[in-house]
């Protein structure tokens, strides 16, 4: 009587490790919040701002003279 | 108008805190405006101010008005080649956009316009009503 193949166990691939720590998910959503923080820091700190427009006097009391020309 | 501001600035010495603020109007002026501010950095703003404005009328006729500049850059014994560096890199040219978008803010719309405290002057004025107007912000009335 022929012998029947006999079949090989399936090798189940390892499990990968579980990580500890903060999932994928996480990070993305960190990454996202600070990105948004980092461009809010920009507008307030480092971006274009405008000139502020004096006050009338100085802190020592002198009258401010602002001349506005054009060399046209 | 620069003569009475001159005198406004001698005869107020000390209670004064005067501020040159470009608003051009046209890209010509823009430029002229950039001139200055690059003499400025040499410590020759002032003369060259007075310079251009004093030539006004040479220059704005000019199709090509840079080689008048530079002899104005050159008669102030600046450094051609640095100031002409400057004025083509527009170095200053978000300072002059900052001044003109502050003018906008503060409700100008020609030029000269002068604020003396909280008075504002449109157009050229004599010295003597911007000493009144001067005398009178100084006493707070």
């Amino acid at each position: 009587m022929a012998k029947r193949p006999q079949r090989r166990a399936r090798r189940q691939p390892p499990a990968p490790p579980k990580k500890g720590g903060i999932p994928r998910q996480g990070l993305a959503i960190a990454a996202v919040l600070a990105v948004i923080l980092l461009a809010g820091l920009w507008f307030m700190l480092g971006g274009e701002k405008p000139l502020p427009v004096p006050a009338p006097r100085t802190a020592d009391g002198k009258v401010v003279v602002i001349e506005f020309s054009d060399y046209g | 108008m620069q003569a009475a501001l001159g005198r406004l600035r001698l005869e107020f010495a000390g209670k004064i805190h005067f501020e040159a603020r470009d608003f051009p109007l046209r890209d010509l002026t823009l430029r002229a405006a950039e001139a200055v501010r690059c003499a400025a950095d040499q410590g020759k703003g002032e003369e060259m101010r007075a310079q251009v404005f004093g030539g006004q009328a040479g220059w704005s006729a000019s199709p090509a008005p840079d080689p008048i500049w530079t002899g104005y850059a050159r008669g102030l014994g600046l450094n051609v080649e640095k100031w002409g560096g400057c004025v083509r890199a527009e170095f200053h040219r978000k300072a002059i956009e900052a001044d003109r978008d502050l003018g906008v803010r503060m409700g100008v719309n020609a030029t000269p316009t002068i604020f003396i405290g909280k008075r504002r002057v449109d157009g050229a004025a004599a010295f003597e009503r911007l000493a009144e107007m001067f005398r009178a912000e100084l006493q707070g009335n």
